[in-house]
C-alpha cells in the first residue's frame, strides 16, 4: 500500500448464495481524489462499496485503510446509503441526524458538549443547511437530504466518504450543487468514492473510474475509462453506458 | 381504592407498552410483540410442568425463554430464508401458540392456566390478587409491584440505550460502523419485550397487550418529529385512555381492558382524521 492511498482492496470476493457479486477485486484508492465505481446493474458496485466501508465482510480477501486494518480506521470512513434504503418518515431532524455521528464520543448519560455542538453546527453550515436544522429529514428536498447525510459524515471527521448512488432522483440544479460539494470535499484533502450511473457527467467530477462487472474491467482516469473498449463490452453494445 | 388499583395497573401497562412500542414502531416491527405475546404460552406451560409451580419466577423464566426463542426464530427464518419479517412473525407465533394450546390440552389436569384468562385477561380481578405479608400487612395487588419494577427496568433500559436504540432503528449499517453491537441491542429489546409481555398480560391478557404496545405509539407518530416526543406523547395517550377507559367501562358495565383499547382505537382514528383534515386544509407538511 503506497503512502498516498486511503483504501486498498486485496482480492475481494463476495457471493449471494451461488452467485458471485464481486470476484477477486484488487484496487488501490488514492487520497484526495473522487473515484467513481461504475458498471451495469448487478455488476457488484454497491457490494464493493459495502465491503470497502466494512458493513459487510468479504468472503475472501481483505481491505486495508491508511496502511492498517480497516477496523482500526473505521471512524475515518463514512458510508452514505442509497436513498431508498433510508426511512424518510423517521422522526429525526437534520440537527439530530448530524449529531448521530457524535454518539460514539459520549457515554449514555452525557449531553453534547459545546465543542461537539460546534462541530455539528459547522458541518451543517458547510453543507449550506442553516435554517433547516429543525426540519424533519423527509421535509427536505432530494439535494438537501444528500447534504444532510454528508454533514453527518463531515461532523464525524471522516477522511473517506463512500456514497451509494447519491445523484438518484436529483434534478439538474441539485446534481450541480452536489458535484460542487463533492469537489470541495476533495479539495479539502479528503477522498470520495461514489457509486455512479451517469456517464454523461462522469468526467465533470470523477478523477478516476473503476469499471466493474463482477471483476474490474478497467481502472484509470475518467476520460481513459469512458473512451475505452471495455466500457462498450461492459454494457454489451457499441455505445456509451447508461446515459441519462 | 379498587378504582385506584385498577387505574394504576392500567397506567403502568400503558407506559411500558408506549415506551417499548415506540421503539418497535421505529424499527418497523410492531407486530413482533404479537409474536412474543403468543409465543410465551408454551414457555409458561413448560415452566409449570418442570417446576410444578405457578410462582412468579418459574413463569417469568419460562416466558422469557420462549419469547427469546420466538424472536430468534423470527430473525433466523427472515434472514436465512429471505421470507418477509411479517410472514416470519405469523409463522412463529401461530406455531408456538398452537404448541402451547396442545400442551395445555394434554396436561389440562396439571396446568392451572385458563385459556380465556391468557387471551383476554381481566383488569377487574387485579384488586383480588393482593400481597399480604406474614404479619398481615396488605401491600396492595401483586401486579402493581411487578409492573412497577418492570417500569423501572424499562425506563432504565431505554434511558441507557436511547442512542444505540435510535441509531439501530434508523440506520443499522451506520450504527454498526459506529461500533454499536446491533444484534446485541436487538436481542436485549426482545428480552425486555418478553418481560413486559409476561408481566402485562397477566393483568390485561395477551390480545389487549398488543393494543397497549401498538395503538398509542401509532397515534403519537402522526404528530411528532423526534423520538423523545414520540415516547412522551404515546405514554400520555396511553395513560389518558386508561383513565377515561376505566370510567367508561364502569358506566357501560363492560370489560375494562376492552374499553381502554377501544378508546385507544377511537383516539387513533380521530387523530388520523384530524391529521388528514389539517393536511388538506391548512398545511402540506407534517406537524413539527
Amino acid at each position: 500500500m503506497t503512502p498516498n492511498s486511503c483504501l486498498l482492496a486485496r482480492n475481494l470476493s463476495f457471493s449471494f448464495g451461488e452467485n458471485p457479486a464481486i470476484h477477486e477485486i484488487s484496487v488501490e484508492f488514492t487520497r484526495g481524489k473522487i473515484t467513481g465505481i461504475m458498471g451495469p446493474n448487478g455488476s457488484g458496485k454497491s457490494t464493493l462499496l459495502k465491503c470497502l466501508s466494512g458493513i459487510i465482510e468479504p468472503h475472501s480477501g481483505d481491505v486495508l485503510a491508511f496502511g492498517g486494518l480497516l477496523s482500526d480506521f473505521q471512524d475515518k470512513i463514512s458510508y452514505i446509503p442509497q436513498k431508498e434504503k433510508i426511512d424518510w418518515d423517521f422522526p429525526i431532524t437534520v440537527k439530530d441526524l448530524v449529531r448521530t455521528s457524535l454518539y460514539k464520543s459520549l457515554k449514555w448519560y452525557e449531553r453534547f458538549s459545546a465543542e461537539l455542538i460546534r462541530l455539528s453546527d459547522q458541518a451543517i453550515q458547510t453543507m449550506g443547511l442553516e435554517g433547516f436544522e429543525n426540519k424533519q429529514i423527509g421535509q427536505l428536498s432530494g439535494g438537501q437530504q444528500q447534504r444532510a447525510f454528508l454533514a453527518r459524515a463531515l461532523a464525524s471527521n471522516a477522511e473517506v466518504f463512500l456514497l451509494d448512488e447519491p445523484f438518484t432522483g436529483l434534478d439538474a440544479k441539485a446534481t450541480e450543487d452536489l458535484i460542487r460539494i463533492l469537489k470541495k470535499i476533495r479539495d479539502d484533502g479528503k477522498s470520495v468514492i461514489v457509486v455512479h450511473h451517469d456517464f454523461s457527467n462522469a468526467a465533470l467530477f470523477l478523477d478516476e473510474i473503476i469499471l466493474l462487472k463482477t471483476t474490474v474491467l478497467k481502472f484509470g482516469s475518467a476520460n481513459e475509462v469512458i473512451n475505452s473498449p471495455e466500457l462498450r463490452r461492459a454494457f454489451g453494445f457499441p455505445g456509451m453506458g447508461q446515459m441519462h | 381504592m379498587i378504582a385506584l388499583y385498577i387505574i394504576t395497573v392500567g397506567c403502568l401497562v400503558a407506559v411500558n407498552g408506549a415506551i417499548l412500542g415506540s421503539v418497535l414502531l421505529l424499527r418497523r416491527m410492531s407486530m413482533m410483540c404479537d409474536a412474543i405475546v403468543h409465543a410465551i404460552l408454551p414457555g409458561l406451560v413448560v415452566a409449570y410442568l418442570i417446576t410444578s409451580s405457578r410462582g412468579s419466577f418459574a413463569m417469568l423464566f419460562g416466558a422469557i425463554g420462549s419469547g427469546i426463542i420466538a424472536a430468534t426464530l423470527v430473525e433466523f427464518v427472515h434472514l436465512k430464508f429471505r421470507i418477509t419479517r411479517e410472514a416470519s412473525i405469523g409463522l412463529m407465533f401461530t406455531t408456538l401458540f398452537s404448541i402451547g394450546i396442545i400442551l395445555l390440552a394434554l396436561f389440562a389436569g396439571q396446568v392451572k392456566l385458563d385459556q380465556d384468562c391468557v387471551l383476554f385477561g381481566e383488569l377487574a380481578y387485579v384488586p383480588l390478587d393482593l400481597w399480604i405479608t406474614d404479619e398481615g400487612l396488605n401491600l396492595g395487588p401483586y401486579p402493581i409491584w411487578t409492573l412497577a419494577f418492570l417500569t423501572i427496568g424499562v425506563v432504565t433500559y431505554v434511558s441507557v440505550g436511547f442512542r444505540p436504540l435510535v441509531l439501530c432503528a434508523f440506520d443499522k449499517e451506520f450504527a454498526r460502523l459506529q461500533g454499536i453491537k446491533v444484534q446485541r441491542w436487538h436481542y436485549s429489546l426482545m428480552l425486555m419485550l418478553s418481560l413486559a409481555a409476561v408481566t402485562s398480560f397477566q393483568a390485561v391478557g395477551a390480545i389487549m397487550v398488543m393494543g397497549f404496545f401498538i395503538l398509542p405509539p401509532a397515534t403519537a407518530y402522526l404528530f411528532i418529529s423526534s423520538v423523545r416526543s414520540l415516547i412522551l406523547l404515546s405514554s400520555s395517550i396511553g395513560i389518558l385512555c386508561v383513565v377515561s377507559g376505566f370510567y367508561l367501562a364502569q358506566y357501560l358495565n363492560v370489560s375494562i381492558a376492552g374499553c381502554i383499547i377501544t378508546l385507544n382505537g377511537f383516539v387513533f382514528f380521530s387523530a388520523l382524521a384530524s391529521k388528514l383534515y389539517l393536511k388538506l386544509n391548512l398545511s402540506p407538511v407534517r406537524n413539527t
